[in-house]
């Protein structure tokens, strides 16, 4: 242990040996590093928002009716895209994509329940990742993206409220929080319309909303989402 | 309604003012047909004495108003307009997209820049440090130093001041200028012979920031019989063109002040702000493609000695100088630790972005001054600019007949490093004592060793050639080796600073299979240069 001691002597001979010292030394070819992207950098990345409605018709009906203005996505994520050439890059996102189906028939109810539904909702918070493929129209400020997304529901649930048959008033709120009966893992795919920071989208659910069971929730979703800049 | 739609409708339409709001153009005519201009009704003699001097047309093309009957046709289909620029024949205007569709298709319309909405900071100050009195040693050694540094003894011996120049300041704001007790005897005496707010579009009435209340400070403040800049008998013009985080660009009220300027005599700006990022990238600063930096080289063709900071932006990814510090006739200004005397890392580095020198001359980075309540020492190149102003107007008053061009050269000349440079250091802080006295150079001093790989240089300090040391904050002149490698044309490819630990062990070793032969070596070591040729 004793000869740690040694240690700063050592290094302040170390350094006293040293007869010069370089306090700034700038090699300006690699200091003038060109830029990789040009002033319309904004246009490779952003954070975006979104709402969307929820459409198409629903499998087994009634069970999966929905209430369709009552329906709807929020979307929140980044995106980030590569430029190929001057008209296509490639790309892809994350983002937390909330879903809410207004359900039009509680599908936990049985037919000798006395009471009456308020509302039933299915609620999905997924986070989703997402592949593109962009086209780029008119000066890099129109784009078609086509691509697909993948998303995964870390915590579906069921939110019911129904109210008394009899007495009008007495209410029942039901949460059934991540039912075995809904498919966390889902995926689809998407078409975007982009001006400059605004797109409209569409998606298609190709997966499956539930296991085992006879039916599925409508399978489009289109809406509008903005880009942030970065 | 759900409450989560409620709160995107809004968003939503926070997203659409974006799209459907008022954007700001710049909409350049064609020409300037059927106008009038006699430049002895719009120029101040002081302007028009600077046109003379520098042998410039007294009715330049340039200088004729813009034209009435355009400006009142764009006005009909935009919705306000924010200034005009007689030097570039252009109108700022409050449009929408469908307006200005419209004015695009006008016979006289050149053509129509929008203008970029950003949020940026311009302003070249990085930190300040503690405020305290003048009595505080540490402030006021600082002050007497940064003044010092330039050999003010020698600028006070010779009774300059600044007498008689007009220096005109660009900045955000000059806040309680008014109460800065280190402008007194400029405001007693009325040397302020006007000020405009270009964001207000009136005169300036204490809005916005301090930052220029500092910056005047390091030009011209005083408190009894200690300097903080060296024009402190110069007159001024105050302009404020910047809110503190740009919001719409403010380069149009850059390019607004220094007409202004120019109308009001000014023979010197000082700008201490720089545009970056967001609009900018680095390979724009070629000193002719900012809009500020093209405004900046048209004021300096008017005959304004045009004094930029570099910018702070060293550390940042960024790195290289900001307009309008990268136009070819803009005095650009970085900064040294007061501390150690070289480069201080904040400071921008050149090249610009066509291999001109740049910056051309550094002073302190961080200066004291007046910051509202106090004094304090504030970081940034936004002090060194004005320091060299200060210095400029100094210079200017001995040699009234320069040209601006001539000016800025014999600033350079004056730098403590001249003629070596590099482009963390430009020439080096100017020197009253090299413009007054011929600079000594011994290229005897150093020894040379080559052979065919490598080549060794010794300095060698002789009893004979022992400078005065120039005088630094609390120490003297840091016993650097300053020496670079460039190529025929003078770019230089690799820069450096040494310092010698051991006085009897001094060498520098280069390896000369590294660069491109032809090439030069520039050495400088107190205040001695030589010049080696390594050809082939």
């Amino acid at each position: 242990m004793n000869y740690l001691k040694l240690i700063p002597f050592l290094i302040i001979l170390i350094s006293e040996a040293k007869a010069q010292e370089y306090i700034m030394n700038i090699d300006v070819g690699q200091d003038t590093i060109a830029s990789r992207f040009g002033p319309k950098r904004k246009l490779n990345s952003a954070f975006y928002i979104g709402l969307g409605l929820i459409a198409g018709k629903s499998e087994n009906k009634p069970p999966s009716e929905i209430n369709y203005g009552r329906s709807y996505s929020f979307r929140y994520g980044y995106w980030r895209r590569y430029k190929i050439n001057k008209f296509y890059s490639i790309g892809g996102s994350f983002e937390y994509f909330y879903k809410e189906y207004n359900l039009k028939k509680n599908l936990f109810a049985d037919s000798s329940s006395i009471y009456k539904l308020k509302f039933s909702k299915q609620i999905s918070n997924n986070a989703g990742i997402a592949l593109f493929n962009r086209f780029h129209f008119s000066e890099d400020y129109i784009f078609i993206d086509l691509g697909g997304y993948i998303t995964y529901d870390l915590y579906p649930k069921i939110v019911t409220k129904e109210t008394s048959k009899s007495s009008g008033f007495e209410n029942k709120k039901s949460i059934y929080v991540k039912p075995k009966m809904i498919n966390t893992f889902n995926y689809g795919l998407e078409a975007k319309l982009t001006f400059d920071f605004l797109s409209i989208y569409a998606r298609y659910r190709i997966s499956e909303m539930y296991n085992n069971y006879k039916g599925d929730l409508p399978k489009y979703n289109f809406g509008i989402t903005a880009d942030f800049e970065n | 309604m759900n409450n989560r739609i409620k709160v995107f409708i809004i968003i939503s339409f926070l997203f659409n003012f974006k799209v459907n709001s008022q954007n700001l153009y710049r909409v350049f005519f064609k020409d300037k047909k059927n106008t009038e201009y006699n430049p002895y009704n719009y120029l101040h003699p002081k302007a028009i004495e600077r046109r003379i001097l520098n042998g410039i047309d007294l009715c330049d093309s340039s200088d004729f108003p813009v034209n009435n009957d355009y400006l009142n046709k764009i006005l009909e289909f935009s919705d306000s307009l924010k200034g005009i620029s007689r030097w570039m024949n252009v109108a700022f205007v409050f449009a929408n997209n469908d307006k200005i569709k419209t004015i695009r298709k006008f016979p006289f319309v050149k053509r129509i820049e929008i203008v970029e909405r950003e949020f940026n900071q311009t302003i070249c100050q990085t930190d300040s440090s503690n405020t305290d009195t003048i009595r505080n040693n540490y402030i006021y050694e600082l002050a007497k130093a940064q003044t010092e540094l330039f050999n003010i003894k020698i600028l006070e011996d010779s009774m300059l001041s600044g007498k008689g120049i007009i220096i005109c300041i660009i900045d955000v704001g000059f806040k309680e200028y008014k109460s800065n007790p280190t402008l007194q005897h400029i405001i007693k005496r009325n040397g302020i012979l006007a000020t405009y707010d270009f964001i207000k579009n009136s005169k300036y009435k204490n809005n916005g920031l301090s930052h220029g209340s500092s910056v005047f400070t390091c030009i011209a403040g005083k408190i009894g019989n200690l300097k903080l800049g060296l024009a402190t008998d110069a007159n001024f013009l105050l302009a404020r063109t910047e809110n503190f985080m740009e919001f719409i660009s403010e380069e149009e009220n850059w390019l607004m002040a220094a007409e202004w300027a120019d109308k009001n005599g000014a023979d010197i700006i000082n700008s201490s702000l720089g545009y970056t990022t967001h609009r900018y990238i680095p390979e724009n600063m070629d000193g002719k493609t900012t809009f500020v930096s093209k405004a900046a080289q048209i004021a300096s063709d008017k005959g304004i000695l045009v004094v930029s900071s570099a910018g702070n932006e060293g550390q940042s990814k960024w790195r290289k100088i900001t307009a309008p510090g990268d136009a070819e006739g803009v005095l650009t200004v970085g900064a040294i630790s007061p501390k150690y005397g070289i480069h201080s890392n904040f400071s921008s580095y050149g090249p610009s972005a066509d291999r001109r020198i740049k910056p051309e001359v550094t002073a302190y980075g961080r200066a004291a001054t007046w910051v509202r309540l106090g004094f304090g020492a504030l970081d940034g190149t936004s002090f060194s600019s004005p320091l060299v102003a200060g210095f400029a107007a100094c210079i200017k008053q001995k040699f009234p007949k320069l040209s601006n061009y001539e000016l800025k050269e014999l600033i350079c000349k004056s730098g403590n490093l001249y003629p070596y440079y590099d482009y963390a250091h430009g020439y080096g802080v100017p020197n009253a004592e090299n413009i007054f006295n011929k600079k000594i150079t011994d290229s005897t001093t150093f020894l040379i060793e080559e052979d065919s790989l490598e080549i060794n240089i010794y300095p060698i300090l002789k009893e004979t050639n022992k400078i005065k040391p120039v005088s630094l904050f609390k120490t003297q002149l840091p016993k650097y080796l300053y020496y670079n490698i460039c190529n025929q044309s003078g770019y230089i490819y690799n820069y450096n600073v040494v310092e010698f630990k051991k006085e009897n062990e001094n060498i520098i070793t280069i390896n000369k299979s590294k660069w491109k032969k032809p090439f030069f070596i520039n050495i400088f070591y107190l205040n001695y240069y030589k010049q080696i040729l390594i050809e082939k």
